[in-house]
């Protein structure tokens, strides 16, 4: 019988394929890579994800997973968190990740952002980046029904 | 050859888009409250078990520490003179409690010194704090198991009052003295002198999600959803020390399967569809 699973498989994909990547880790290292925001003192240039929204899609016998992943390169430099940015885009769009008990349809950038900001210690920092869109599909798990009887000891008339 | 083009009456036409319009109406409203469900608010309101950071000195302590520095023969004459100035002339504002010396406290340190928490054993093994007073730039001083710390509060015509100031974290005090946290029901800052018929204090990026009107280009309807508060951008999206906190996004995604339900019922109820 399927199982339905939810998120975490596609999570585990998406990260997975990125860290397989030699051109990204040529870049950003092995240990370059951080979900959610990264410690103060990582050095630059790195790469964060976090998954921005996830709604399912239900039918009667199978549910679609929409999930958008925010994915940034960070740099001290415009130029390279731009390259940082392009190379993230040749990698995962339209890729084709694999995902345990799910069916991917489609890997695709979403929206694109590039914002400079300022660390803590007041050094210009560039974001660039965007949501990458995957889509899955997977069948739901049939119900068994039991089936049973009833038997009555007496009939109230 | 027969005329290709799609011809429809007029009335049929301004029904659907009568129907349009009022689906995305319904669609605006859904994704704004799913927007405002999600929206984060900023933690000024004091929640069970918190622990109190600091709380008004007694002219009792104040005293003990206006010995200490009098008696405290390593500070220079200025150091001396500039910490009996704040306690002397401003003992209201002197506070005490514990706050931890470390870079992110470093701009709020108080004028007249830096203090240190040291963790001891009392007699039964269990670990208590012994709080150190230190002038600045001199060695150690010391007052007993209290210290005193003084804050510079901003003169900005905010102060809540006594009961509301029992409800709010550090935080949040400093929050209401600043302004930032005072808005009116749209979501709007309040200035010194505005006398809003309801003031809400926190909430203000909840508050102000809002949807626009709709505007039409030719056969194609649109409706915004948004904030115009400056700082939304980057709660939505991911900054160097804040993970993202989507709020927008995932309310739009949720209610897609809705719209196109919405327009069906608004369609059949003008007739313009059957079932």
């Amino acid at each position: 019988m399927a199982t339905f699973t939810g998120i975490a498989p596609i999570k585990q994909a998406l990260v997975h394929y990125l860290r397989e990547s030699q051109e990204l880790k040529a870049l950003v290292t092995s240990k370059g890579f951080h979900e959610g925001d990264a410690p103060s003192k990582t050095k630059y240039p790195f790469i964060t994800y976090q998954v921005h929204y996830a709604p399912i899609g239900y039918t009667h016998t199978s549910a679609t997973h929409e999930v958008g992943f925010d994915v940034f390169g960070w740099s001290e430099s415009s130029v390279e968190a731009d390259n940082l940015d392009q190379l993230l885009f040749t990698l995962l769009h339209d890729a084709e990740l694999s995902v345990t008990g799910q069916s991917t349809l489609i890997c695709r950038r979403y929206s694109s952002l590039s914002l400079p900001g300022y660390d803590d210690e007041g050094k210009k920092i560039y974001q660039a980046g965007g949501i990458y869109e995957v889509e899955t599909w997977q069948p739901l798990p049939v119900l068994t029904t039991s089936t049973g009887s009833l038997t009555a000891d007496a009939v109230v008339v | 050859m027969a005329n290709s083009s799609f011809w429809r009456p007029q009335v049929v036409l301004n029904a659907l888009f009568e129907a349009e319009n009022a689906a995305l109406e319904q669609i605006g409203t859904h994704i704004v409250q799913l927007a405002r469900a999600k929206a984060p608010v900023r933690k000024i309101f004091k929640e069970g078990g918190q622990r109190r950071r600091s709380r008004k000195a007694s002219p009792e302590l104040i005293a003990a520490a206006v010995r200490t520095i009098q008696n405290n023969k390593r500070l220079t004459t200025r150091q001396r003179t500039e910490a009996l100035y704040l306690l002397q002339r401003h003992p209201e504002e002197a506070r005490v409690g514990v706050r931890r010396h470390n870079s992110n406290n470093r701009r709020r340190a108080p004028l007249i010194g830096k203090y240190r928490e040291i963790a001891v054993k009392n007699k039964k093994g269990v670990v208590v704090s012994a709080k150190v007073f230190s002038a600045r730039g001199v060695g150690k001083g010391s007052v007993p198991l209290n210290r005193i710390a003084r804050n510079v509060r901003p003169k900005t015509g905010f102060e809540p009052s006594p009961g509301l100031s029992a409800q709010l974290s550090s935080r949040g005090r400093y929050e209401v003295r600043r302004g930032r946290a005072l808005t009116n029901e749209e979501g709007t800052l309040i200035k010194p002198g505005d006398q809003p018929s309801q003031v809400r204090v926190g909430g203000r990026l909840k508050r102000s999600i809002t949807k626009g009107a709709i505007t039409r280009d030719g056969t194609r309807a649109t409706i915004e959803v948004g904030t115009d508060v400056p700082y939304a951008l980057y709660v939505e999206f991911p900054t160097r020390h804040n993970a993202a906190q989507p709020f927008l996004l995932p309310a739009l995604k949720e209610a897609k399967g809705l719209a196109v339900a919405l327009l069906n019922d608004e369609m059949r109820a003008r007739g313009l569809k059957r079932g």
